[in-house]
């Protein structure tokens, strides 16, 4: 991986975390359920620093969702024959 | 049509798990499939094993724990693993258990039965429970409630966790719309496709040119 794609990624995993932040101060309660694990807010933020396979879980997914709708909003935009 | 359905609950996640395996319950009833409900305490080896002897259902759906090789029952232990699933030869198993679609769902498949499971560790958010329960049991409606056949199945379920991942990240829930997606991926149907080859395995090996593998 280059730097450049290191030091985006860093971007990135920042931005999620303000994200699991505003959910651990306005949904004491969320939980992620990681198979016979649970995780609070703040837990998944610590895990996020250790945990390579599901910061690379997290970052593939939030980078795959942006693409699927940046496509759905061109499909709906220009059409699906323009994709 | 008959089938077995195992719900243990015994840690936080098979709380939420064995509510969602209700609706396949109702599902059942609904459409006149005969099911037999092991739940809880019934959810252990030696009532699985009786119940598939005696029922030989067609359908054996099992809600929650699993490993790569075995279906966890309520006590913790294998209710169903390597070396008892030959009794879900000529089944069709569904399941929303972690990672069994990586041994045990090839193991049975090569029994002669069909398993729809996951490949990797089952997440979920519990601001999202409606949407989470929708994606893992939808596919249970496509195949046995509607009829499809197992291609269309997966198809269509891969479908709705893509379409549910989009519509949480529009409604805020980002990290549920994550494993939504994530959860998607690692669905399989084993015989609507065949198991993914093995590293090293010796198919593997003929692939390999001629001077390698020597």
């Amino acid at each position: 991986m280059s730097e450049k794609n290191l030091v985006s990624d860093k971007v990135l995993i920042t931005e999620i975390k303000k994200t699991l932040s505003k959910l651990a101060n306005n949904n004491s309660s969320w939980t992620l359920v990681l198979g016979r694990e649970t995780l609070s807010a703040t837990d998944v933020i610590q895990r996020l620093d250790k945990d390579k396979h599901l910061r690379k879980i997290v970052l593939t997914h939030y980078v795959g969702l942006a693409v699927e709708m940046e496509k759905q909003g061109r499909e709906k935009r220009f059409g699906e024959d323009n994709t | 049509m008959k089938a077995v359905l195992c719900r243990p609950k015994f840690d936080s996640a098979t709380k939420y798990t064995f509510v969602f395996a209700a609706e396949i319950l109702q599902w059942c009833q609904q459409a006149g499939i005969e099911v037999t409900e092991l739940a809880e305490e019934d959810a252990v080896r030696p009532a699985v094993e009786t119940a598939l002897e005696r029922i030989n259902p067609d359908i054996f759906v099992f809600y929650d724990h699993g490993d790569k090789d075995a279906l966890i029952g309520q006590d913790g232990k294998a209710a169903i693993d390597l070396k008892n699933c030959d009794r879900l030869a000529g089944k069709e198993v569904f399941t929303l258990a972690c990672l069994s679609a990586k041994d045990l769902g090839p193991e049975v498949w090569r029994k002669g039965g069909t398993y729809w499971g996951y490949t990797e560790v089952v997440s979920f958010a519990t601001d999202s429970l409606p949407e989470f329960q929708e994606a893992f049991n939808c596919g249970f409606h496509y195949r046995f409630i509607e009829g499809d056949s197992r291609e269309n199945a997966l198809t269509r379920a891969k479908e709705t966790f893509t379409r549910l991942s989009v519509e949480l990240v529009g409604a805020g829930n980002t990290f549920a719309a994550i494993f939504m997606r994530e959860n998607g991926d690692n669905l399989v149907y084993l015989d609507a496709h065949k198991p993914e080859e093995k590293e090293g395995c010796l198919l593997g090996l003929l692939k390999l040119p001629l001077k390698l593998a020597r």
